[in-house]
């Protein structure tokens, strides 16, 4: 029996304002009863790359339609190409975003873009009547250009929740205006915007979300502490955490390409329930000299990542529960410091469960050629490089698997792990190979996916494009 | 009682078809019908649950223990809801659609239309008008001229074979 057809008309539209646009339309042609049914869809998504040359008039009766029968419409999304010269279309969005307004609308997506690849978005100004609309939650602005004009009247949208712009060009005292007058934003996020400078966010004392990604030649100051915050990801930017601050919300910390305005302050910060810290590729941070130390008060870690090109000055504090850390490092020309950075590094992280990749930046294929874990650790590249680099690991590191194996390399791999006569034996290795107690092959089973030991004489023959992986479990002898 | 000794309460619930199912009440009150029959005092004997056949009940259920079992933590209370969903076909969906709009339990409603909506994507008119028991009550000019009017919602959208 066709249970669903027992489903109520509530149901169908849950089901229907589930769908894209494309699906929704196309149920017109079920039956004569379902030819209008997605037409009363509380969401409308609109796009020109659907309607081609009928867009203007089709968005224009749908739009009249929910007017006219008064059909409740929460969410609208439009999207289409506007270049600042087409008046025409200007003139329509204008309008049609004044009856988004007065239907109460409490979700607008607006995008548009410039068919001409040539031309850069953001000439075209966003109509002020979009910061009229009162019952506004939810903002995406994709593509305009927001200024004086935008905020000429009064912003009315005091209930707005969530503000997303993208591939915006606006000028620092116009974003300040909006964000003052929406107290209430929770989720706040700027992609790509253009002319943005400074961003001072203060003042939201609800924002839960901050998240802001620019490009290298877009340089924006960042400062945003308020205690709300949950989660924030910056990517390219210079971020100045204020002195003392306590992020007793924050649960995920993000930072790429980031700038930090000090590092005193920031290791001055607390974060009581960051769960999460990623910093990849930050400057200045990497260079291990004594003002560059960061130190992280986050007792309650459960993931660190970094990556990055020089190895960091990094401590936490005392940590009370299991947390683990995967680190991304380039080795160096020079093995030596490099190492006693990293052996410093590894110490300060010893509460941890490391993961550690070595990446070799020498050759073009810049391939990985280690990766450790005091649990794990990968080996891929060149194996040339792996005596002297693991001579110098194992003295300072006891991992207990060695993971990622280029397959072809198994056997020397193997041989160099258990060579105990012979060539081969420099001083450095006598430091670590007496107390390694035991190496043993092991091959992953992609069905039951799990590690099973073998043999060299029982690996499979090597093909190309078929995956293999083996790895290494070390046993070393307590000291 | 029970919850006094530190035991969790456990419920009986009846199927349609009369099966009968244990589960403990921390996990059924995620159906609000459940928890105001608790609340009016069923909880000591059976709870009838008159739209929901045995097969369906056993699944709502498996996902009522599983979804109660994850901490506060959207992202994998997500990710079990679309393992759990994974393997249903439009049937069971639409039996479980039913279910939760009885229950009441709107994390199961929305995830369970939300997955009903993806399997309906690009599938042809004959396949939905089949599997929703929907009436063709159009005549052929009608019907062609309706798709016609929204042809660009037919891109890529699989053929009839049985029309």
């Amino acid at each position: 029996m066709d249970r669903i057809s027992e489903l109520s008309e509530d149901i169908l539209q849950r089901i229907l304002s589930l769908l894209s646009q494309e699906e929704a339309v196309r149920t017109s042609v079920l039956s004569k009863s379902w030819r209008e049914i997605w037409c009363t869809r509380p969401n409308l998504d609109l796009s020109d790359t659907n309607f081609k040359e009928e867009f203007l008039s089709t968005v224009e009766k749908t739009l009249q339609r929910y007017c006219d029968q008064r059909i409740c419409l929460e969410k609208f999304q439009l999207s289409m190409s506007l270049d600042y010269s087409d008046l025409k279309s200007i003139w329509f969005l204008e309008k049609w975003i004044q009856a988004l307004t007065n239907m109460g609308v409490k979700e607008f997506r607006l995008s548009i873009y410039s068919k001409d690849s040539r031309r850069t978005t953001g000439r075209v100004k966003l109509p002020s009547v979009v910061f009229e609309a009162e019952f506004l939650q939810d903002l995406h602005v994709e593509g305009f250009m927001l200024d004086r004009t935008t905020i000429e009247r009064n912003i009315l949208s005091k209930h707005l929740k969530k503000l997303h712009l993208e591939k915006v060009n606006i000028e620092d005292r116009i974003f300040e205006k909006i964000i003052t007058s929406c107290p209430l934003i929770e989720t706040l996020s700027l992609e790509s915007c253009k002319r943005l400078r400074n961003i001072k966010a203060n003042n939201l004392l609800r924002l839960k979300k901050f998240s802001f990604s620019s490009s290298f030649d877009e340089k924006c100051s960042i400062e945003i502490h308020p205690a709300s915050l949950e989660t924030i990801k910056i990517e390219y930017a210079d971020v100045s955490f204020p002195k003392g601050a306590e992020f007793h919300s924050l649960n995920s910390l993000y930072m790429e390409r980031v700038m930090l305005f000090s590092f005193d302050d920031f290791s001055s910060c607390k974060f009581p329930s960051l769960d999460n810290l990623v910093i990849l590729y930050c400057d200045g941070l990497d260079e291990s000299i004594e003002e560059s130390h960061v130190f992280i008060d986050a007792p309650n870690i459960n993931t660190f990542g970094y990556h990055g090109l020089l190895i960091p000055s990094i401590s936490f504090a005392t940590t009370f529960r299991q947390w683990s850390s995967t680190l991304f490092l380039f080795f160096t020309d020079d093995p030596s410091l490099w190492l006693l950075q990293l052996h410093k590094l590894l110490e300060s992280l010893s509460r941890s469960e490391i993961s550690l990749s070595i990446w070799q930046s020498v050759s073009i294929n810049a391939e990985d050629i280690f990766k450790e874990n005091n649990d794990l650790l990968k080996l891929r590249g060149d194996l040339s490089y792996f005596s002297p680099l693991s001579n110098g690991l194992f003295c300072i590191c006891r991992p207990r698997t060695i993971d990622d194996i280029n397959y072809t390399d198994s056997e020397s791999m193997l041989k160099n792990l258990m060579q105990r006569e012979g060539g081969n034996q420099d001083e450095l290795r006598q430091l670590w190979l007496p107390d390694l107690e035991e190496v043993s092959l092991e091959i992953y089973n992609r069905n039951r996916r799990e590690w099973d030991p073998t043999s060299l004489s029982d690996l499979p023959d090597y093909e190309e494009h078929k995956r293999i992986s083996t790895r290494f479990a070390l046993k070393w002898r307590e000291n | 009682m029970a919850a006094e000794t530190g035991t969790p309460t456990t419920l009986t619930l009846k199927s349609n078809d009369d099966e009968l199912f244990s589960v403990a009440e921390s996990a059924a009150i995620l159906s609000v019908t459940i928890r105001n029959m608790v609340e009016d005092g069923c909880a000591g004997g059976v709870i009838p649950l008159d739209n929901v056949d045995g097969k369906t009940l056993a699944s709502v259920i498996t996902y009522m223990n599983g979804i109660s079992a994850i901490p506060a933590d959207e992202e994998k209370k997500k990710s079990y809801r679309d393992k759990f969903l994974s393997d249903k076909d439009f049937e069971t969906l639409a039996d479980m659609v039913l279910a939760a709009n009885y229950l009441n339990m709107s994390c199961l409603m929305d995830a369970v239309s939300a997955k009903i909506a993806q399997v309906m994507e690009k599938k042809s008119v004959g396949w939905v008008r089949r599997k929703f028991g929907i009436e063709n009550d159009y005549t052929p000019e009608e019907e062609a001229a309706v798709k016609e009017e929204h042809k660009w919602t037919f891109e890529g959208v699989e053929t009839d074979d049985d029309n």
